[in-house]
């Protein structure tokens, strides 16, 4: 067969990224340009800056892209984009940018759900093995998938209020800890300890989440400790709060491995750059034999070359889209 | 010489074909929503009406503000990579000046920014700034306007400003700019004439 060429775009939140990957699996180049400096100016993503944003810094994204991957657009098989779920302001830029190629080129273009790429990553550092079970964790995210084939995705639990990485950032901000309280979080855990009462955040037996609980309960506690004057330990929170969050994420995810009776899970989306996380699924895989792929760290955070990857199975499957595509910024992953 | 005109600054997508400064065809109506789901399959549309593929197009004409913040980067975005892709010539254009077309004589464009604020401008007959483009209030513009004899044109409604709804001249637009040099895709960024709320206030804060 032959080879198959997709220059995709991602402009969903505060990237802008450009990708080619050749066959679904092999990287040629990528461009991720981040806003996350702007953004930390005022502790959190604002929409419209990262629109303005995005056009600024779409052609020149690409162009590095065609210098850096030493293409041009006659080897490109079709193009890529990330349609939804994100900022409507700023899916919209990367939707526009790929419909116009997909136009002047007169060739294919690909409609990605912003999930199936953040899964897909995985594809880039090993062939992904069904049936099995996405744990993706980010930002917006927190969702168990089963999936038995490519493309075939079955959601069997989300989160019912705050994503996971949603709930690290503001946990994060009421400790002090700079934007993107995440990371920040992750480092300073390691230097406290478990002293804290906080609950388990929705223990039960679905396969969903809630974060809004023990957000609130930390920023209770931060607010009653400060009118008792007392000293926060703020690394014993931070890792208090993230034994919590990890223990049910790894709780649940093997409940699903179990139910589904699965031998293979794979971890998606910026949180499973988080150190806890990846060794806490790491010894849970261990123990029960399990077959677990977490993608490199640059694959993690949100960039094209997982929106190309994915969309290589969408375009095997004929999956298309006209220059009517427009934004989502809400949609279920089909 | 074949060029393509392309304004999604406000609820009315206009896209227009021109041949040596001639409109072969037009597209100008008000969009009842999704400015994103139209722009580019009428560009696609009219291009096939005159047998044209996109490369055939030697000059694109692209409304960069002020106005719709969301609609002027649809207009940008497929402006900008349209051009970067196919290697021609990029020409901003101001939509008070697209507004201004529609009369003769002094005019005074004007479009509601929300808050009793307006997008606005002064205009001569040739198209010629008399007045500099400013966000501001309705009543300073009042002000700055009285000592022109001007006709108001907007495609919005005020309770103070008695306006003309446009008939935009695309013809005279593009002739008027039919020497401009043009513009590098990548340096081209909308002309919001507004700050974002978020930048406001942590401005204010600095000063």
């Amino acid at each position: 067969m032959k080879d198959v060429y997709i220059l995709a775009i991602e402009s969903s939140c505060d990237e802008t990224s450009a990708s080619i990957v050749k066959n679904g699996c092999e990287e040629i180049g990528t461009v991720v340009l981040s806003q996350m400096d702007t953004h930390a100016n005022y502790g959190g993503v604002v929409p419209e800056i990262a629109s303005r944003m995005h056009i600024e810094n779409i052609t020149l994204v690409l162009d590095e892209l065609l210098i850096k991957s030493k293409l041009t657009m006659d080897d490109i098989t079709a193009f890529a984009v990330t349609y939804g779920p994100g900022l409507i302001g700023s899916l919209l830029v990367g939707l526009e940018a790929a419909k116009t190629l997909s136009y002047v080129y007169n060739k294919p273009l690909i409609p990605v759900h912003h999930i199936a790429g953040h899964i897909y990553a995985n594809n880039l550092v090993k062939k992904m093995q069904f049936p099995l079970i996405a744990l993706v964790v980010s930002g917006g995210h927190t969702e168990l998938v089963y999936m038995k084939e490519d493309y075939s995705f079955e959601k069997i639990g989300g989160t019912l209020d705050d994503a996971v990485g949603e709930a690290y950032d503001k946990v994060a901000r009421v400790l002090g800890l700079p934007y993107p309280g995440g990371p920040e979080i992750d480092k300073i855990a390691g230097l406290g300890n478990d002293s804290y009462q906080l609950p388990l955040p929705l223990n039960d037996d679905t396969y969903n989440f809630s974060f809004s609980g023990i957000k609130s309960a930390v920023i209770n506690l931060v607010h009653n400790e400060k009118q008792r004057g007392n000293e926060i330990r703020v690394n014993d929170l931070a890792l208090s709060f993230q034994n919590r969050v990890v223990s049910i994420l790894t709780k649940k995810t093997l409940k699903a491995l179990r139910q589904y009776n699965v031998n293979n899970l794979i971890v998606a989306g910026g949180v499973a750059a988080n150190k806890y996380l990846r060794s806490s699924l790491e010894k849970m895989c261990q123990e029960n034999n399990i077959n677990l792929v977490i993608p490199d760290l640059k694959y993690c955070t949100d960039n094209a070359t997982m929106i190309a990857a994915s969309a290589y199975y969408a375009y095997k499957l004929g999956r298309r889209a006209d220059l009517t595509l427009n934004a989502k910024a809400v949609d279920e992953l089909k | 010489m074949k060029s393509l005109f392309i304004d999604t600054s406000s609820k009315n997508l206009i896209i227009a074909v021109l041949d040596n400064g001639h409109l072969l065809s037009i597209f100008n109506e008000t969009l009842a929503s999704d400015m994103s789901s139209k722009a580019l399959p009428i560009i696609q549309q009219l291009l096939d009406q005159n047998a044209l593929v996109p490369n055939d197009i030697d000059v694109i004409y692209v409304v960069n503000g002020p106005g719709s913040f969301t609609g002027i980067r649809v207009g940008l975005a497929i402006a900008k990579v349209y051009a970067f892709a196919v290697k021609k010539k990029l020409v901003p254009i101001s939509s008070l000046e697209v507004l201004a077309s529609s009369v003769e004589g002094l005019t005074a464009p004007i479009i509601d920014a929300r808050h009793e604020c307006i997008y606005g401008a002064v205009y001569d007959e040739d198209l010629n700034l008399v007045e500099e483009e400013k966000y501001m209030n309705q009543k300073t513009f009042l002000d700055i306007c009285q000592k022109y004899d001007v006709t108001f044109v907007s495609n919005d409604n005020f309770d103070s400003i008695k306006t003309v709804y446009p008939q935009v001249n695309i013809e005279k637009i593009v002739k008027k700019h039919q020497f401009d040099s043009g513009i590098n895709p990548h340096s081209l960024v909308p002309n919001y004439l507004k700050l974002t709320e978020a930048e406001e206030k942590l401005r204010s804060k600095h000063d």
